[in-house]
């Protein structure tokens, strides 16, 4: 017999026994019933318990994406800052939250779904730091501000109340607020009351001179601080190499001497009161950062500015025994430094918090000034007192009433979208404020405005009782205005009529027409086919 | 075996099959659990004891070099596994548009690699850009590590600066300021009209020389402190510089100026540059207070606030003087009532300023003046805009 066969005569044998069991006297016995039975029993509870875990509705299931904690990220193993949220630190001797480069977003930065950044929740941040019983001192690096308009200036004094309301210490003048201008940048710094110059926020800038006074309250060159048990030194400097930033200003009003020389000046003054800790605020690149820091190996901690506008990657850098921290754009995050004095080998730790709405709750306090600063562009009347610029075409605009008089199959589609509800949905807003009266909302929820601009056209919405017709995100936001348009129909020249409002599809995607709303900062997913058939309309009836 | 005994077996097992896959798999009526956040503990966990994975990246930052404004990218980084154990790797958070598109293999087996690709899309209108994604690991010399992309971004038109300010207009000489127009895309291209929203604005347009333009791209727009040692040709980024010098003039003696100039140019599919132009003429004096002094420079009033009259009090306002050709002085010629003491103090440091001081002496008794009926400070000055200053004070002693 060959081995195949001696083993299929095996196989043989073994389930002829197999078979044995269930069969008595080849008749299917009790035992094979209960055993099917067991069966089916264990078929269903495997079932069951497979269903219980699982999440379905008849829709496509989003799985939420891990929810990391922000924390510092370095590839170097040998790096002391890596991979530790705050809230696993132990009790630090003190934290130093460091803020800067807002450029104008008080509110989370809308380039990414969810939201980060945002004044209410920084707030809430330095709430949770100072619940822990840490001595906290906030300092921000300046560029708060986008621009220097007007709307920039009631910003700035809400900012101002806001950092005052989070305890800050120092505001370092940057290239926004210096183009506010000498004399309205002084007229900001009220100085306490009883002459100190110490308490309290104040601007800072040991290398800026206003008005070639040294006399006047604002900027102070340097500030010693109490924070706990300890004081902690800080001056800050304009940096060399972002002095072409600052433009046209005045070099009557606004003089930048010589850092280096500056920080000599103010560390002389810093020393005397000796300080355990000292923090060099630069409002100047990482490189020229870098220098100083190399220059003034006194300072402990030194803040820059960064081209990066998410800088996870190398911050913080260590300069000898300092650490140089960067904090990103658009407020999206804090960098907090806790600071171990006693310890030998790790005195600093450090954590980029990413600013999300899941760990940090909207701070009522903030709320309200920002509201106040909604009533401010309001009492203002910014909308109207701002100037107008020319549309390109010289035309009016008419309002999507007008154009639907003669097109009533797109005005129905219109008022089905989303668009004709674009002002409705100012009105109610985020967190309940209502942001009619702010030109940077008005501009991309009503018509006749340059949206990336901020500018108003002539003729463009200015008020719900002035221009109530142009409301909403309408015909003219993309066909542009329809007065020539509506002339030359009475004139019966219907194809020049045509040709002065028409915008082909890909005329639309080529000139990137919608993206003059729907960029990165606003719309970070937007994708002309995905969102063009939910407003899709015929031209004619 | 009886044909009986097969066909209740294979039922049996037929029904055991249907049952796991119905109830396992089919759409439950329940409200649907939201998938729980994952919490630090998710990522991959290094093992209590060795032998470890090893994680090693040969390159982890990827310079792209010049890419267009609106155009997309990709690239793939290779992660090897040098350890003895597989590797086992997990997507962490990417910054704003970027997004980690396929890691080939998230256990990377002992000696094996795999590649990670990230995708990346240039909306930002910024001269340059870098972007990054975090994968976590279970190599616990390196839980976790940063693949980085990054590069310039040529824009087809962008101008710089985006407005100009002039904080101290002047209606007797114009302000000047620079705006700078590029292209990354035509060389050829020209400014084909500037509209000025007002008579008193003069520009003059010229065009910078190309040895000119790296100066431009790294001074004035990119401010990129790696730019020299990454050898981008600026000829890439930069085809063609204008400059456009905007003179304007204050056409009120005090007050604000807003208007905008707008530069069309022949570059095709592109709108219009507007600037806006902002500016004060703020008259001839700034006063700024101290040391507990409010100002209030529509009434041209000083508070000095509540102060202890057996204690008395001073308080002070700077004053600037804008446009003087010798130092500023001040001289004291009224003061009512005369219960209020006010010296002028020249800068001898800065010509343009000079400091009054209030003073409420000692033993004071109690006084009131309130904005209804407020003390009166008259002051000469030699500014020869304006001869005299008349100023209105309230305090409350106390």
């Amino acid at each position: 017999m060959t081995p195949r066969r001696e083993r299929r005569n095996e196989m043989e044998c073994l389930m002829k026994v197999r078979m044995k069991w269930w069969q008595t006297d080849g008749v299917l016995n009790g035992r094979y019933w209960r055993t099917c039975a067991r069966l089916i029993l264990l078929a269903v509870l495997s079932g069951c318990g497979g269903a219980s875990t699982e999440t379905t509705n008849n829709q496509p299931q989003e799985v939420s994406k891990p929810k990391v904690e922000m924390i510092s990220s370095q590839a170097d193993p040998n790096k002391n800052y890596r991979q530790e949220s705050f809230k696993d630190w132990p009790q630090p001797a003190m934290v130093l939250a460091v803020t800067g480069e807002m450029h104008g977003y008080i509110e989370p930065c809308g380039c990414s779904e969810p939201q980060y950044g945002g004044i209410a929740r920084r707030a809430s941040l330095l709430k949770q730091l100072r619940e822990k019983e840490w001595p906290v001192a906030a300092l921000d690096l300046g560029g708060t501000l986008k621009n220097s308009r007007q709307q920039s200036q009631f910003k700035f004094q809400a900012l101002l109340a806001a950092l005052r309301d989070m305890q800050y210490s120092s505001l370092q003048v940057g290239i926004e607020e210096l183009r506010l201008g000498a004399g309205w940048l002084v007229s900001q710094d009220v100085p306490p009351d009883d002459g100190k110059q110490t308490d309290g926020l104040r601007m800072l800038g040991a290398n800026v001179v206003l008005f070639g006074s040294t006399e006047l309250p604002t900027p102070v060159r340097q500030q010693v601080i109490q924070v706990g048990a300890l004081k902690i030194g800080v001056t800050g400097v304009f940096g060399e190499s972002l002095r072409e930033k600052l433009g046209s200003v005045d070099t009557n009003e606004i003089s930048i001497s010589d850092p280096a020389k500056a920080i000599e000046s103010a560390l002389t003054v810093i020393n005397n009161q000796k300080p355990d800790l000292r923090v060099l605020i630069c409002h100047g690149t990482l490189q020229e950062a870098r220098k100083l820091a190399e220059r003034f190996t006194s300072f402990n901690l030194i803040i820059a500015t960064t081209v990066v506008e998410e800088p996870l990657t190398d911050n913080p850098e260590q300069i000898g025994d300092a650490l140089l921290v960067a904090t990103g754009h658009k407020g999206k995050y804090v960098a907090v430094v806790g600071y171990y004095p006693q310890e030998e080998k790790r005195k600093f730790r450090f954590d980029l918090v990413k600013l999300d709405g899941d760990r940090f709750k909207n701070d009522a306090k903030m709320i309200e000034h920002m509201q106040f600063y909604q009533d401010m562009l309001k009492d203002a009347k910014l909308l109207e007192t701002e100037p107008a610029i020319k549309h390109s075409s010289g035309d009016k605009f008419v309002g999507a009433a007008k154009c639907g008089e003669c097109h009533t199959k797109a005005l129905e589609k219109w008022t089905e979208s989303k668009h004709s509800h674009a002002f409705e949905s100012l009105k109610t807003g985020r967190l309940g404020i209502s942001r009619i009266y702010d030109p940077e909302c008005i501009c991309c929820h009503t018509v006749g405005w340059n949206a990336p601009d901020v500018l108003r056209y002539e003729g463009g919405y200015l008020s719900e009782i002035k221009t109530s017709h142009l409301k909403g995100v309408q015909c003219e936001s993309c066909h542009g205005p329809g007065s020539k348009h509506i002339e030359l129909i009475e004139q019966d020249k219907k194809d020049e009529a045509n040709k002065s409002v028409r915008v082909t599809i890909a005329e639309a995607r080529k000139r990137f027409l919608c993206e003059s709303c729907h960029d990165h900062d606003n719309s970070p997913h937007f994708d002309f086919e995905k969102y063009w058939p939910q407003i899709a309309h015929p031209g004619k009836d | 075996m009886r044909p009986i005994a097969v066909l209740v077996s294979v039922v049996t097992l037929i029904a055991a099959l249907a049952g796991i896959a119905w109830l396992g798999g089919a759409p439950a009526t329940k409200e649907p659990v939201k998938a729980s956040p994952q919490a630090a503990s998710d990522k991959p966990q290094p093992r209590q004891q060795g032998p470890h994975p090893k994680a090693v990246i040969p390159e982890t930052t990827f310079n792209f070099g010049v890419m267009q404004h609106r155009s997309k990218g990709s690239h793939k980084f290779v992660v090897k596994n040098e350890g003895t154990v597989p590797l086992k790797l997990q997507t962490g958070q990417t910054t704003c548009q970027c997004t980690i598109g396929k890691i080939g293999d998230e256990t990377v087996p002992a000696g094996g690699e795999t590649t990670i690709e990230l995708n990346w899309e240039i909306k930002a209108r910024n001269p340059s850009f870098q972007h990054q994604a975090t994968i976590h690991t279970d190599d616990p010399e390196m839980l976790q590590f940063d693949l980085v992309v990054k590069g310039y971004v040529g824009l087809d038109i962008v101008h710089t600066p985006e407005e100009l300010t002039f904080s101290a207009m002047s209606d007797l000489r114009p302000s000047k300021g620079k705006v700078f127009v590029a292209s990354s895309s035509s060389a050829d291209f020209k400014i084909t009209k500037i509209d000025a929203s007002s008579d008193h604005i003069k520009t003059e347009v010229t065009t910078v020389p190309e040895n000119g333009r790296v100066d431009f791209y790294q001074q004035v727009l990119l401010k990129h402190p790696d730019f020299s040692k990454d050898n981008v040709p600026v000829s890439e980024l930069v085809k063609q510089v204008y400059m456009i010098d905007v003179a304007a003039t204050g056409q009120k003696k005090q007050g604000s100026f807003n208007e905008t100039i707008t530069i069309h140019t022949d570059i095709p599919e592109t709108q219009p540059i507007v600037v806006t132009i902002r500016g004060e003429n703020p008259g001839a004096f700034q006063f700024f207070p101290q040391g507990g002094a409010r100002w209030y420079p529509k009434e041209l009033m000083c508070d000095l606030g509540d102060i202890n009259g057996s204690e008395g009090r001073k308080r002070a306002l700077n004053v600037i003087g804008r446009g003087v050709t010798e130092a500023l002085q001040l001289t004291v010629i009224k003061v009512e009532p005369a219960v209020l003491k006010v010296a002028t103090i020249p800068d001898p440091t800065n010509k343009m300023a000079c400091k009054i001081e209030f003073e409420i002496p000692p033993g004071t008794p109690a006084f009131l003046r309130t904005p209804d009926a407020p003390a009166t400070v008259v002051l000469k000055s030699n500014h020869e805009r304006t001869e005299t200053i008349e100023l209105k004070v309230v305090f409350n002693v106390q």
